[in-house]
């Protein structure tokens, strides 16, 4: 018997499990050995890079929140960030600091898409031989090439020398320094050039949101313009003339555009998407509202209400038609469309109706984009919404030919596309009321015609960088009679973000700016 | 006077006539004749005694045929019958079995007299009182070497962290915790255990001693044995408590008329002249004369929110024996109220059972359940709603003391009465709502069961196998009802239309599977040999799953099938992890003088599973030796020590305590996106980066130890000196660059740590058997917890408030240098530049220039605060007097830094937060403070020195005085020991920090916490 016990326990002692027992892989997670199998997973990592520009810094925005692209519009003159610690208030006001939060965040977003992109480029190309079909390789090449040059433009407006990252790294090869500005910006021209030549023109419905041919061209137009090359092949002039062939046109309503109405319509060229619902929780939060005041973090300033024209085109301060005591009336339709002015409604399901009392430090509320009521999915208007945000649509695309043209002496051309823009909101084209004009007066009313038309869609700052702008922006911010609020323009520091010192602490690479 | 002399002499008389009484007296030694001063001399069945002098001499008086009992603590009693003599001399014999006391080691037991490992046992009487809602408190004051800290005092939430020796790891310090044989990762078992239903609590301290559990015993073992049933006693025990909790410390912040005007001058400073006052004069005077006390009330919201609450606890055990079986049973129940005002409790019941059973001469059968089933009830949010970033003790920062509990309309206060103005003051989240608002509901029921088999084999040799199985199943629903706020006029403030419902379980087990054989042998009489070599496989595995849905028709019913349709969402995961562990021991020991003891243990685990490479194996071997020098010929002259032992060791133990599979890249599945009108395809990305290298983490200690037993025992100390150097740990908050697009890096094993301390403790116990008292104390000196290298390549980790420095102590803190306050412009000019603001000025913080570079930046933050404590002491009495009974028990922490920026401390940084009350001595030009700084200045809300303070404390952990009503009263009713007791827990504390509790969580921001609370209780312990 007790023979039989040891060499029971000799046999249970000398049997352990074997190491297969042992090795366990993920149950939750892909392991990496398992992907890049099907074109399914090309598509499932692809999906990946768009998901990133739904960052709160990228393209969701905040209502309470550090701000990201649809808050920039407080850069510069257009808006003023009342919840100054969302970022480009304190930007504004000079009290940044390199281990700011906001512009931090815009940093880590900005390279997480631009890996995420790196990684379907990288995997893409070496895909076995006849997994995916020749067009599906090109198109989502092609898509991540596009994202990767937003990414990086962003990068290069915001950030300007930045390390130009185009591969995978391994952990040991992440330690990289800055490239300069002008190396990102031809890396931007490459990619969007290989990338408008291998997208589609045209998507399937139910593919809306993929970036095609014209996403690609205007992005590459927007790129060019702000380096100034107009001409030539990859110029302005040449590209915005590819992208007029291609069906776009303008949403007869400029109101309803900015609303999930004017989502899926011919003037969207590209978009970030959103939707909150039952199926998904890509909320946005640009575009949600306290309910005490619209939109308390971003409030429009008053030199860029005072900008909008009276209805028959003339300045203000010059139109017959202006009441200063009843700033709202006889506008460009335009304003009232993109501003609350005291005594308008800003929500439409509170019982009564909410009216706008002006309690706001500019005394003006924002109203592109805001919510009014509860939206279709029952969204609430200070909850996550579903409204897409437009990275370019055609009115833009209008606008940048026009600009090209005045640039380049063509005047009446300009005059012609500026003037389409004017008519869908029923303004005088410039020929009845500016008259024939020169070629500087031309580059001013485009210029005008920008601010006016794309105000808080996030391109101010970068147009005034472009026209060197940045700091008499700033002054007129500061002159402006908006109480508890002090932009300082500081040069150099006044128009690039600081490289977040906790990459500067971690790289010892990288450099921070000098301006910083 | 005469007279009464008189009446004494007869009454003298005629007492010793009528009993016969007559002196005796004598002397009491020692077995070699020694006298033993204060031993006790009582007559047998009478209240009548004494104790000897210095000489061991006694007198005292008895009848012939009554029968003295001398007794001597550390020696067996003696019993004398009285004859004829009048002088007995008694020699006691020591208490062998007290020197052989038997202490808990990892697989097994032994002599104490031959363990040369660091370990300590804290054993427990039959009933234990502290009120502790958390097993793992009953740790505070008794053991040295070991660091309890605790974050929040909310029910279910207020388990302190366990350290023992000094942070080794950069990740989960917890030790490894063994119950009835069963291991745990996690204190959940250890904290739910009834406190009732301990028998002792040993700490493993060295590698020697806590080697046996290898891979997972780098930060040390804690190792729980349960009550066990006795031989030929049938009893039953019933003990309970009522308490009352209340915060230890409650903060002050400013009432609303200093509020308000506070924050005015805040936006005057903040934005200039051209500032908009949140705050009118005409709304400020309805402050100050109350009269709109819906629009500007004056609400102290942290005493409308903190409350006394109640802590009731229940245990009833069943036990008994006979020569081969044994048994005992016991029933626990502890309920526990918030001390902040809202629907949050905690209930816990418990049931363990123990059985053993000799079943034949050659096999023994032994069975443990240690079960609990654990609710928790509270508003939506469940313990979110309390601590931390967003709960309802961070509101009493965030919220305006303007705003009212309740509006006279009787709804709750959201908003003052400026929250309509240019400068919008914010809403809050009502505090008091908060903690009332929806439902939350957490179940947790763990069954930890074992079933062993002993076999004897030989005399010499026996062989254990035994299953355990640890199932835990975890159950929560978290209900949020749709609300509307109003203003004081029935205005709408805020709305939210949407009721939301999350359900969410999780079913986990272990299951571990041992066989253990162990052979004892002497040889000669002088050596004396112990194997044992153990195989064992553990398998883990979680599940669990999650579901939310949206829009319910009612807010009454709050289940799925209710009607939500918005949103529907679910969730779910599973982890599995697999550790198969050799190990095997030898203990040598030489006439009982010299000891030796090695320890090897080889373990695989599958976390460190990875594509081609093979580190699943680590192994982990330990020796020590003892010398037991009390043994020496040349020491038996040395009368005075009576025990004299010298221990050494050295060993490597192993820390396994990292996530799962992170030798695999993995694709992240949770991303989605947008296409067409709705249409949402599914993404994946890489949120973090593989290290194929994973391994083990490594700790050698080396311990040198001194135990020394003198004045008959009565005297105990205990010395030890240790150095732990760990080597491979994983730095999961490795810098990477965020450019490299993932923010998250697998951990790697790259850094070192030393940690090197000195442990003393004293134990003295005296008295006689009257009059029975002991004394202890302990103090640990962590002489050096330090960073000593990160790796090839591994540079420093900053993170918000501290910094991973080689050379500086584990998450030191790290900022800047504060040196006083700006007084005048001149001043400002003068200082360098600070962070380039243009706007700095008088009344703002002046940081030193730590790297004299003519600015300050980034650069010159510096190491300000060390969160890891230099010294812990604790010290205890206890005494007895017939039927009274004393206890007390202090705990400290000495030289340990916090830093308080989280709740009312910073100069009103943001637009909406009130602050502590010191605040009214801020700077102004009119009030030129030397030591605070404007409000809404400028750079005042960097980490620097400024919020740091010593958070040094010494308190009073647990008392309790009891008094055990006569046996012959009670045992008219059956029982055996009724004792009734008052007792509290934290009742007091010195210390130099002011409205919070010094004890609390490392970080900026850990005073968001629940406080912690003082019990005083009144209980029962009953035997019958």
């Amino acid at each position: 018997m007790k023979k039989i016990i040891v060499a029971g326990l000799i046999v249970l002692f000398t049997i352990g499990c074997n190491d297969d027992y042992i090795n366990r892989t993920s149950l939750t997670q892909i392991a990496d050995i398992d992907f890049w199998q099907t074109e399914e997973d090309a598509f499932l990592a692809l999906n990946g890079v768009y998901a990133a520009l739904q960052g709160r810094s990228l393209y969701s925005g905040n209502l309470n929140g550090w701000q990201g692209i649809p808050g920039f519009d407080n850069l510069g003159d257009n808006a003023f960030n009342q919840f100054k610690w969302e970022g480009p208030g304190i930007f504004m006001e000079g009290t940044m600091t390199t281990d700011n939060g906001p512009t931090g965040a815009v940093w880590n977003d900005l390279y997480r898409g631009i890996a995420r992109a790196n990684l379907v480029i990288e995997n893409v190309n070496e895909l076995p031989e006849g997994l995916l079909e020749e067009s599906a390789k090109n198109d989502i090449l092609g898509q991540a090439l596009f994202l990767r040059a937003l990414l990086y433009f962003n990068v290069a407006i915001y950030y300007e020398d930045a390390p130009l990252i185009t591969q995978l790294q391994d952990l040991d090869e992440a330690f990289v320094p800055k490239n300069s500005f002008e190396e990102i910006m031809a890396q931007i021209k490459e990619d969007l050039e290989t990338a408008s030549n291998a997208l589609p023109n045209t998507r399937p419905a139910n593919q809306f949101g993929y970036a095609t041919r014209g996403a690609a061209l205007s992005l590459f137009a927007r790129v060019q313009l702000y380096d100034g090359v107009y001409t030539g092949e990859n110029g302005v002039l040449n590209l915005t003339e590819q992208v007029l062939g291609l069906g776009y046109s303008l949403y007869p309503n400029y109101g309803e555009l900015f609303s999930e109405a004017g989502e899926l319509s011919q003037e969207i060229v590209f978009s970030v998407r959103y939707l909150r619902d039952a199926n998904t929780s890509n909320g946005e939060v640009f575009s949600g509202t306290f309910l005490g005041s619209p939109k308390a973090d971003q409030r429009p300033m008053p030199n860029l209400v005072n900008d909008y024209y009276a209805s028959d085109g003339l300045p203000i301060n010059e139109s017959p038609l202006y009441d200063s005591t009843n700033p709202g009336e006889n506008r460009d339709p335009r304003a009232n469309a993109s501003i609350y002015f005291n005594g308008d409604i800003y929500l439409t399901d509170t019982e009564p109706p909410r009216v706008f009392t002006g309690n706001s430090p500019t005394g003006f509320g924002q109203r592109k984009y805001i919510r009014q009521a509860a939206d279709s999915e029952g969204n609430q208007v200070f909850a996550e919404g579903s409204q897409d945000f437009y990275v370019i649509r055609y009115a833009d695309v209008l606008l940048m030919r026009a600009e090209a043209l005045a640039e380049t002496g063509d005047v009446s051309s300009a005059a012609s596309l500026v003037n389409q823009v004017r008519a869908r909101v029923n303004m005088p084209s410039v020929e009845d009321v500016e008259g024939s004009v020169g070629q500087q007066a031309m580059v001013q009313i485009v210029r005008h015609e920008r601010r006016v038309e794309l105000a808080f869609e996030g391109l101010r700052f970068m147009d005034l960088k472009r026209w060197g702008e940045v700091q008499q922006a700033f002054m007129r911010a500061a002159n402006d009679p908006v109480g508890p609020y002090n932009p300082n323009y500081l040069g150099g520091r006044s128009e690039v973000f600081p490289i977040p010192q906790s990459e500067i602490d971690v790289n010892p690479q990288l450099v921070q700016h000098p301006e910083w | 006077m005469k007279q009464i002399n008189k009446f004494f002499v007869f009454l003298l008389f005629v007492g010793s006539a009528m009993f016969a009484q007559k002196q005796i007296s004598g002397t009491v030694t020692d077995s070699d004749g020694l006298p033993l001063p204060s031993a006790s001399v009582t007559i047998e069945g009478t209240t009548k005694g004494t104790t000897t002098d210095f000489d061991g001499l006694y007198n005292i008086s008895a009848n012939e045929g009554e029968v003295l009992v001398v007794s001597y603590v550390g020696f067996l009693n003696q019993r004398v019958t009285v004859g004829s003599a009048n002088t007995y001399n008694v020699k006691l014999a020591i208490d062998e079995s007290e020197l052989d006391e038997i202490v808990v080691v990892g697989y097994g037991t032994q002599k104490k007299r031959n363990v040369t490992g660091a370990l300590e046992t804290v054993k427990f009487g039959e009933e234990l009182n502290q009120p502790v809602t958390n097993s793992g408190q009953l740790l505070y004051g008794r053991f040295s070497g070991v660091q309890l800290t605790q974050s929040s005092g909310n029910p279910g939430a207020d388990g302190s962290s366990i350290v023992i020796r000094g942070i080794g790891t950069f990740g989960n310090t917890t030790p490894l915790i063994i119950i009835d044989n069963i291991q745990y990762d996690d204190l959940q078992a250890f904290n739910n255990l009834a406190p009732q239903d301990i028998a002792n609590i040993t700490v493993l301290k060295d590698a020697s001693a806590s080697a046996i559990y290898g891979a997972r015993a780098a930060n040390g073992v804690i190792l729980v044995e349960t009550k066990k049933g006795k031989e030929g006693q049938f009893q039953v025990n019933y003990n309970t408590y009522y308490g009352s909790q209340e915060a230890t410390v409650v903060p002050d912040y400013l009432g609303a008329l200093d509020y308000a005007n506070l924050i005015n001058e805040k936006f005057e400073n903040q934005d200039g002249p051209g500032f908009i006052p949140r705050y009118s004069e005409e709304q400020i005077e309805a402050i100050r004369t109350g009269s709109m006390p819906d629009q500007f009330a004056d609400t102290d919201w942290t005493n409308a929110v903190l409350q006394a609450a109640t802590v009731v606890n229940h245990n009833l055990s069943i036990s008994g024996g006979s020569k081969k079986s044994s048994y005992r049973f016991s029933l626990g129940y502890i309920g526990q109220d918030a001390i902040v005002k809202s629907k949050f409790r905690n209930d816990r019941y418990n049931m363990s059972f123990n059985f053993d059973s000799q079943v034949k001469d050659w096999l023994r059968f032994s069975s443990v359940t240690n079960s609990f089933w654990r609710r928790i009830e509270g508003p939506s949010g469940g313990q979110n709603a309390f601590d931390g970033d967003n709960g309802i003790i961070f509101n009493f920062q965030r919220t305006a003391p303007t705003i009212p509990l309740f509006y006279s309309n009787g709804e709750y206060g959201f908003v003052d009465g400026a929250y309509l103005g240019a400068n919008a003051s914010l809403p809050t989240q009502n505090p008091l709502l908060r903690g009332n608002f929806g439902n939350f509901e957490n179940d947790i029921v763990n069954i930890s069961q074992r079933v062993g088999l002993e076999f004897k084999l030989s005399d010499k040799l026996t062989f254990e196998t035994s299953g355990s199985a640890n199932i835990i199943y975890n159950n929560s629903s978290n209900y949020s009802p749709r609300i509307q706020r109003n203003d004081w006029e029935g205005r709408e403030v805020s709305r939210s239309d949407l009721n939301t419902l999350s359900n969410g379980t999780n079913f986990e087990y272990r299951l571990l599977q041992e066989n253990i054989l162990r052979y004892n042998t002497d040889i000669n009489e002088d050596h004396s040999i112990s194997l044992l070599a153990g195989h064992s496989i553990m398998y883990y595995r979680t599940d669990n799953f999650s579901a939310q849905v949206s829009g319910f028709p009612s807010d009454i019913l709050e289940e799925f099938n209710a009607g939500g349709i918005i949103e529907p969402a679910v969730g779910g995961g599973a982890a599995e992890e697999v550790l198969q562990s050799f190990f095997g021991r030898v203990n040598y020991n030489f006439q009982g003088k010299y000891l030796a003891e090695f320890n090897i243990r080889r373990d695989g685990s599958s976390k460190f599973s990875a594509p081609g490479l093979d580190n699943l194996y680590g192994v982990f071997p330990s020796a020590s030796a003892g010398w037991n020098i009390s043994e020496e010929d040349f020491m038996q002259k040395v009368d005075f020590i009576n025990n004299l032992k010298l221990r050494a060791s050295w060993g490597l133990s192993g820390n396994d305590r990292t996530g799962n599979y992170i030798g695999y890249q993995t694709y992240n599945p949770g991303l989605d996106y947008l296409l067409g009108e709705d249409t949402v395809v599914s993404g994946v990305a890489i949120t973090a980066i593989a290290n194929p290298f994973i391994r083990w983490e490594e700790t050698e200690q080396y311990n040198i130890g001194l135990d020394i037993s003198l004045i008959k025992n009565r005297l105990e100390i205990v010395m030890d000196y240790f150095e732990r150097n760990s080597k491979d740990i994983l730095y999961d908050n490795f810098p990477i660059p965020n450019t490299i697009g993932v923010t998250n890096l697998r951990a790697r094993n790259s850094a070192s740590m030393n940690n090197t301390g000195f442990e003393f403790g004293a134990n003295f116990r005296g008295g006689t058997e009257e009059f029975r008292y002991s004394l202890g104390g302990n103090f640990t000196k962590l002489i050096n917890n330090e960073v000593t290298g990160l790796g090839e390549g591994g540079e420093e980790t900053i993170s918000n408030q501290d910094i991973i420095r080689i050379g500086q102590p584990f998450g030191a803190y790290f900022g800047y240098v504060a040196d006083g306050i700006f007084q005048d412009f001149a001043e400002v000019a003068n200082h360098p530049n600070q962070f380039e603001n243009p706007n700095t000025a008088p009344g703002d913080i002046r940081y030193v220039d730590v790297n004299d570079d003519g600015v300050i930046d980034q650069d010159d933050r510096t190491v300000i605060g060390n969160p890891n404590p230099q010294w812990l002491v604790n010290f205890n009495a206890s005494a007895e007097y017939k039927n009274f009974d004393i206890s007390f028990l202090f705990q400290g922490v000495f030289g340990v830094d916090r830093l308080f920026m989280g709740n009312g401390n910073l100069p009103m940084p943001d637009d909406r937060s009130n602050v502590l009350d010191y605040w009214v001595n801020r700077w102004t030009p009119e009030n030129p403070s030397a030591t605070l700084p404007r409000l809404g200045g400028q750079n005042n809300s960097e980490v620097s020195s400024f919020y740091i303070e010593d958070a040094s404390y010494l308190r009073l952990k647990n008392f309790e005085i009891g008094y055990s009503i006569p046996k012959k009263i009670i045992s008219k009713y059956k029982f055996s020991k009724f004792r009734v007791y008052a007792g509290g827990q934290n009742l007091l504390t010195f210390t130099d920090i002011e409205n919070f509790d010094p004890e609390g969580a490392r970080g900026r921001f850990s005073n968001r916490n629940v406080p912690l609370y003082r019990i005083i209780t009144v209980g029962i312990n009953a035997k019958f």
